[in-house]
């Protein structure tokens, strides 16, 4: 027993020495991580900033939306939406969130600036059109609103679990009848894979209506 | 029985010394760190120090992986010096061309993706995991220079990679932010994973829309330059030209295969020792130039753009509307935003349907730019 374990201890041996250059000899790291701060400018390198926590999510959407209420009543009247919050990356002194609203009336983007620490609004900007996230609780209501629908239905029956998976849609042509609408596409996933050539269903949510489209089989352009 | 146990004990050999020969060749990854979303890595990972980087990172629905800064040490004498406030993957434009107005996707906005779970697989042999979603490797990355007249004749680099996975619905997208010994920076995204299910064999372009805040040694005191190179007509010499972007203000600029555009940030003040102001180029790398024509596309029509810092322009989309307010983009804080595309023609390598359903996997197409150090050393720290 203890000649076969000498004989592969030899082999081991002989075979490391033709490939691991693990064991050459390096001299200890002069550096050591963490120890050392300080930047060309003078100061010290800051701790990283932190993604918002759920609380500082909810104060910067409220502080948001009750900035814009008292800006322009009018404004921010109708269906608006908090759809996200980041922690804003900025060179300004304190903690900061970016946060966007969205109102349908317009299809209208408003985008503010929070500062945490003082609970104050210190900007905010408006645009039309631009690609602006959905809420959560916009795909849920178009989720349910495609479950209602024959097609979608015939679906989930023939296979079963099936995801209906959301996609945006931004028309981008003025004559489009989605155009400046909240609209989702929904793909629809199995667990064998995503279906193809089904119909296409889009759920219009500014104009509460569900569009479906029946596909013709798609025939792959080998180029 | 004999035969049996030299048998199993020679296995046994083999696999530690397989495991450990792998574990010896991955370069070793620098501790330390304020959290998990800070990074040190010195170079040469093994050995006294030449160079460091220190990266801060973050992750953020609708954003992805992003930088949060990044600094870096020449030499282990001099203090940490800041490159990068911020540098993130702005959107991901996804038009397809069958005219569809319904099929422009803005990948990165409209939708509420969330990042993937690292996995085994994802590490690999030499990775190390941060937090849920990001990967951290250090790689070789080949040779650094090559020179026969110097022994040894060869200098290998190295890389610290930070990555992660953002589940884009059908299709998966790798961010990378890979910070290399030599001082450079390279920008990457990969689309990867499976054709769109409405029309997946239709011709597709993703467009990568990075927005970088350069800073070098702090925010102010940089100026934005383009850089461009022409072949005198009829003769034998050429001009380089290295000029303020845009006359100096706010604007865009288009990349001209025979021109080597390039565009440049320079601080003013700081200078290297040798007199010479320390710059980053960024270097593009693209098979072209994407334009797309649908309304509200004007931020196609350019490949690079250059603004003046404002905290709540971080879209790119909308980067045609920042630039009208014609703001200087010289000595002052400057963020380069730029473009590269993925023309996405599918193949059969892609997958095919089978009872209905869709099954394979693109493979990974990665687009991106590089930003370069130009007199920021005295000289390469790595020669010879």
């Amino acid at each position: 027993m203890q000649r076969t374990f000498g004989a592969c201890l030899v082999i081991l041996m002989l075979a490391c020495a033709t490939t691991y250059d693990g064991a050459r000899p390096v001299a200890a790291p002069m550096y050591a991580a963490g120890l050392d701060r300080a930047t060309s400018e003078g100061g010290q390198i800051p701790a990283p900033p932190m993604p918002l926590s759920d609380a500082e999510t909810r104060q910067a959407a409220s502080a948001a939306l009750t900035e814009l209420r008292r800006r322009d009543p009018a404004l921010a009247a109708g269906r608006i939406f908090f759809v996200h919050a980041e922690m804003l990356n900025d060179k300004a002194a304190g903690r900061r969130a970016l946060v966007q609203h969205y109102r349908y009336e317009g299809d209208v983007t408003f985008t503010s600036i929070v500062d945490l620490a003082a609970n104050q609004v210190v900007d905010v900007r408006s645009a039309a059109h631009v690609p602006t996230p959905l809420s959560p609780e916009e795909v849920s209501a178009a989720q349910t609103r495609a479950l209602q629908e024959a097609p979608v239905r015939s679906l989930t029956s023939q296979y079963g679990q099936v995801t209906l998976e959301p996609r945006a849609i931004r028309s981008t042509s003025p004559d489009d009848p989605l155009f400046g609408h909240r609209a989702i596409e929904f793909f629809f996933l199995t667990p064998r894979g995503y279906l193809v050539n089904t119909p296409r269903v889009i759920v219009d949510l500014t104009a509460d209506r569900v569009l479906i489209q029946e596909r013709p089989p798609s025939a792959p352009p080998h180029m | 029985m004999r035969t049996f146990r030299i048998l199993a004990m020679l296995s046994i050999a083999l696999v530690a010394h397989v495991a450990t020969a792998q574990t010896t060749c991955c370069p070793t990854h620098t501790p330390g760190g304020a959290s998990i979303y800070e990074v040190t890595q010195q170079f040469p990972s093994k050995g006294p120090m030449k160079t460091a980087w220190l990266v801060q990172w973050s992750i953020a629905t609708h954003v992805g992986l992003y930088i949060t800064g990044a600094w870096f040490r020449r030499t282990p004498a001099e203090p940490w010096m800041r490159i990068l406030w911020d540098g993130r993957v702005s959107e991901i434009f996804v038009p397809y061309h069958d005219g569809d107005p319904w099929r422009r996707f803005y990948d990165l906005r409209d939708f509420s993706w969330q990042m993937a779970k690292v996995t085994p697989e994802d590490l690999g042999c030499c990775g190390k995991q941060l937090g849920d979603y990001v990967v951290r490797e250090v790689r070789d990355r080949g040779p650094l220079w090559k020179d026969h007249h110097v022994s040894p004749p060869v200098y290998r680099g190295e890389e610290l990679v930070l990555w992660a996975t953002m589940m884009a619905g059908n299709y998966d997208y790798m961010m990378q932010y890979i910070f290399r010994d030599d001082g450079s920076i390279g920008f990457r995204l990969g689309a990867t994973a499976q054709n769109l299910p409405s029309a997946p064999w239709t011709t597709h372009m993703h467009n990568g829309l990075w927005r970088v805040d350069v800073d070098l040694a702090g925010f102010p005191n940089d100026t934005a330059l383009a850089m461009s190179h022409h072949e005198t007509p009829a003769g034998l010499s050429a001009t380089d030209k290295m000029d303020p972007f845009n006359g100096g203000i706010e604007g865009s600029l288009d990349w001209d295969p025979l021109e080597f555009t390039e565009v440049a940030v320079r601080d003013e003040v700081v200078k290297n020792g040798r007199s010479h102001n320390i710059q980053y180029d960024l270097m593009p790398m693209r098979a072209g130039n994407a334009r797309h024509n649908g309304p509200n596309e004007e931020f196609t029509q350019h490949d690079f753009w250059v603004t003046r810092y404002d905290p709540a322009e971080l879209f790119y989309p909308q980067v045609a509307d920042y630039v009208k307010a014609k703001r200087p983009v010289t000595n002052t804080d400057v963020v380069l935003w730029h473009a590269a595309s993925l023309h996405h023609m599918p193949r059969d390598e892609d997958g095919m349907e089978v009872d209905g359903v869709w099954v394979g996997s693109a493979l990974v197409m990665f687009a991106g730019f590089d930003l370069r150090p130009r007199n920021f050393f005295d000289t390469t720290p790595f020669y010879p």
